[in-house]
């Protein structure tokens, strides 16, 4: 996992609850680096174990604390410069989930051992989508919710998103059903 | 060349033409191949066959090939028909996400290029950002190293090598926030009894080397878990990960105070030191944090010096003590703050004469509408908590003030006799003070008395002491050695000290009237100071009997209930006017 991942937990830990609380939940997930080097490359272990101790520290389960960051997510990220990388899928909720892709297309281009995750949209007509989400990684869905959530916030639209088939579960791959509320 | 990595496809789906860039990369032999035998379709993910294509002309595709069965590449492709009929398609590829590795791998040049593709310059700067990426990287390792070792040093103690306070704080923190309830440790606060000592009478080498051996019996006492760390002068901190039973933990902490009191030899000497232990046993969230641990473990270690060289594990009782402690040592400073501190007189009688030799100042605290407070009930708090020198400062401005309103009144009492402390005598301006003071109620250092306690001179009697005293004898004052017999002062000492007059201990008085080897004793101790040329003040006379036999062996001079207890400034008065009538009736 790249270190911006990370450094994103740390940086919605330190501004929600204190640099006291990152000490605790670093020591409680056995973590020694104090911060993360955005552009380098983690163990994904590392951000697992961070979670779980997220989750001790907040009385959080690990898929809540997950929620929380993908909506925060799209803050931080954007705070970062990815913002502007966003808009130029264009400006509406469905344009920039369509735009994820390619923006970790041009974001290899720089980190180039990137392993993103892949979105694609299927429009079922009447506002209602299928977002079909595939990671190597596992256990991250809850996050994409939160982070569709944190989108359309920053576009200022409303949406309703249930995950429709999990991997976990033996599906193939992770589906949300998103409805544009507004 | 316009479209150097084209294919165009028949109407089958077969490669019919490819650019010129394309071949290049895939050969001659990609022409007639099915375009979706050479091309495997990356997204949109759910399509498949040449229909699919055909339904998404002019949208954004990616899809990979594996040129000589090698590392797949990815393009980002776009069809579009060729004819009028639909039956061939133009399919435009441009490089992907992997511009930079097909550039190496088939040494692409700008040629291999549209002449308006920008992404040949993109491709510089990829390799600018990379490099910069690198070195940003290195730069960045080579400062998270600084920043570890920095790190490591601020929580290592630079003398002995093992942990400091800062480093035993966030460990004690970690083991309190352990996920295991169950967790059991131990933490043991150890502090090197006469450490001093070595300090003064070998050196301060001598003291590193006792700090740098206690540091090494810490290491050998600890388990992979444990750490020992130094917190302080000669304290230090053994944190046990895995603690056991408390008598086993007590046996251990024993064992540890019996290495720490094996010899260090410096320089040919040998010099030695002792240990206290206090110890405490914890369980994750069993204390709100590591500064109360280590406070618990300092009451523990408290108890433990009381006794030096012991073991003491925390109890509740211990911490009572401490919190009534605290306690009383708030409303000592509360007193001092409102002057509740008074001086009470004992009269000094020279009975020959029948005339007052003095009176000893002692310090009372007065609570408004309660008892009053002696010593006893304030002396060792207060001195622990460096209190008894404001006590002292308030009870001696008032006696002073006292004694010179006896003398504008012409009351004889002679010399007011106040107790000194070694931390008066090496304190560089307790001489000036006195001055100070005594000059600003008009009084003179003849007029006082300053009693040193015998244990003063042998404990910690030392040439800065001697001068002192010597400086105090040269400014006036009378210098008095009080309890005399119960230390263990050499003749030598009281040759050296300029002091005039001894005041046997109460000791040698309380029942001499039917202890004949005390009597013999305490003749001999008249007889020596007779010889020596002192004066003898016997205080603690409580008798008739005993006033008479001290009469008879060439004592001149008393203090004790038997004449007056400590009063207050008010009751002296009225003992001295009676005591001065019967003198006048006896006389007369």
């Amino acid at each position: 996992m790249y270190g911006m991942v990370n450094e994103g937990i740390r940086t919605f830990i330190l501004t929600n609850h204190g640099a006291e609380a990152w000490r605790r939940i670093c020591a409680r997930a056995g973590v020694q680096e104090a911060e993360f080097e955005k552009m380098t490359s983690y163990e994904d272990e590392l951000t697992y174990k961070l979670v779980d101790a997220v989750g001790e520290f907040t009385g959080l389960d690990a898929q809540d604390v997950l929620k929380v960051f993908g909506k925060y997510w799209v803050d931080f990220a954007g705070g970062s410069g990815f913002r502007h990388l966003m808009r130029l899928s264009g400006p509406t909720f469905i344009e920039q989930v369509r735009g994820l892709d390619d923006l970790h297309d041009r974001i290899i281009l720089s980190m180039p051992h990137l392993k993103p995750p892949s979105f694609e949209l299927e429009d079922l007509g009447g506002e209602t989508f299928l977002l079909h989400y595939y990671s190597d990684r596992d256990g991250l869905a809850p996050m994409v919710e939160g982070l569709l959530h944190g989108i359309a916030k920053d576009t200022g639209e409303e949406i309703d998103v249930e995950q429709v088939a999990f991997r976990s579960e033996g599906a193939d791959h992770d589906v949300f059903r998103i409805r544009l509320l507004a | 060349m316009l479209f150097p990595l084209h294919v165009r496809l028949d109407g089958l789906g077969r490669i019919e033409t490819a650019g010129p860039t394309l071949r290049r990369i895939f050969g001659e032999e990609i022409i007639g191949q099915a375009f979706l035998d050479v091309f495997t379709m990356v997204r949109p993910r759910r399509i498949q066959g040449l229909q699919s294509i055909w339904e998404r002309l002019g949208e954004k595709l990616v899809v990979s090939a594996a040129p000589s069965g090698e590392e797949p590449i990815q393009f980002r492709a776009v069809a579009v028909p060729v004819d009028r009929a639909h039956e061939g398609l133009l399919i435009d590829l441009s490089f992907g996400i992997h511009l930079a590795r097909c550039v190496h791998r088939f040494a692409l040049t700008e040629a291999d290029f549209k002449p308006n593709d920008f992404s040949i310059d993109l491709f510089y700067s990829f390799q600018t950002q990379q490099t910069l990426l690198k070195d940003s990287q290195k730069l960045a390792q080579a400062l998270k190293q600084s920043k570890l070792q920095a790190e490591r040093k601020s929580l290592e103690d630079s003398l002995t090598g093992i942990g400091n306070r800062a480093s035993l704080h966030r460990r004690l923190e970690e083991m309190l926030a352990h996920p295991d309830p169950g967790a059991r440790f131990a933490l043991m606060h150890i502090d090197l009894d006469d450490f001093k000592s070595v300090n003064d009478n070998f050196g301060h080498a001598a003291g590193d080397r006792v700090l740098m051996q206690a540091a090494r019996a810490l290491q050998a006492s600890c388990g992979i878990k444990d750490m020992p760390a130094r917190i302080g002068g000669d304290e230090f901190a053994l944190l046990l990960a895995d603690a056991p039973e408390e008598g086993e933990l007590e046996k251990l902490a024993r064992d540890l105070v019996a290495a720490l009191s094996m010899p260090v030899h410096h320089n040919d000497q040998s010099c030695r030191v002792g240990a206290s232990i206090g110890l405490v046993v914890f369980q994750p969230g069993q204390v709100p944090n590591a500064d109360r641990l280590i406070a618990n473990s300092d009451i523990a270690l408290y108890e433990a010096k009381g006794q030096k060289s012991a073991v003491k594990v925390l109890s509740e009782e211990m911490i009572e003590r401490h919190e009534k402690s605290t306690r009383l040592v708030s409303e000592i400073r509360r007193a001092v703050k409102k002057s509740q501190f008074v001086p009470f007189f004992q009269p000094q009688i020279d009975t020959l004469s029948g005339s007052i030799r003095g009176l000893e100042v002692v310090a009372r605290w007065e609570l408004p509408g309660q008892d009053v407070l002696t010593p006893a009930y304030f002396l060792e708090v207060a001195t622990r908590s460096n209190i008894m020198v404001d006590i002292d400062r308030q009870v001696r401005r008032k006696a002073f003030s006292q004694l010179a309103a006896w003398q504008r009144q012409g009351r004889k009492i002679g010399k007011l006799s106040l107790n000194v402390t070694a931390s008066n005598l090496r304190s560089v301006d307790f001489v000036s003070v006195l001055l100070v003071e005594l000059a600003a109620e008009g009084l003179r250092p003849s007029d006082i008395q300053l009693e040193l306690l015998e244990s003063i001179l042998f404990e910690q009697f030392d040439h800065e002491l001697i001068e002192q005293c010597r400086t105090l004898e040269q400014a006036g004052f009378t210098l008095a050695l009080d309890d005399f017999g119960t230390g263990h002062s050499s003749i030598a000492t009281l040759i050296d000290m300029p002091i005039s007059v001894l005041k046997i201990d109460r000791s040698f008085v309380s029942g001499l009237d039917s202890n004949a080897k005390m009597q013999r004793i305490t003749g001999a101790m008249l007889a020596m100071a007779k010889n020596m040329g002192l004066d003898v003040l016997a205080e603690g006379v409580e008798t008739l009997k005993e006033l008479e036999f001290l009469e008879k062996a060439g004592c001149r001079s008393f203090q004790g209930f038997y004449f007056s207890p400590p009063v207050n400034a008010e009751e002296i008065e009225r003992w001295l006017d009676v005591w001065q009538a019967n003198l006048c009736q006896l006389s007369g």
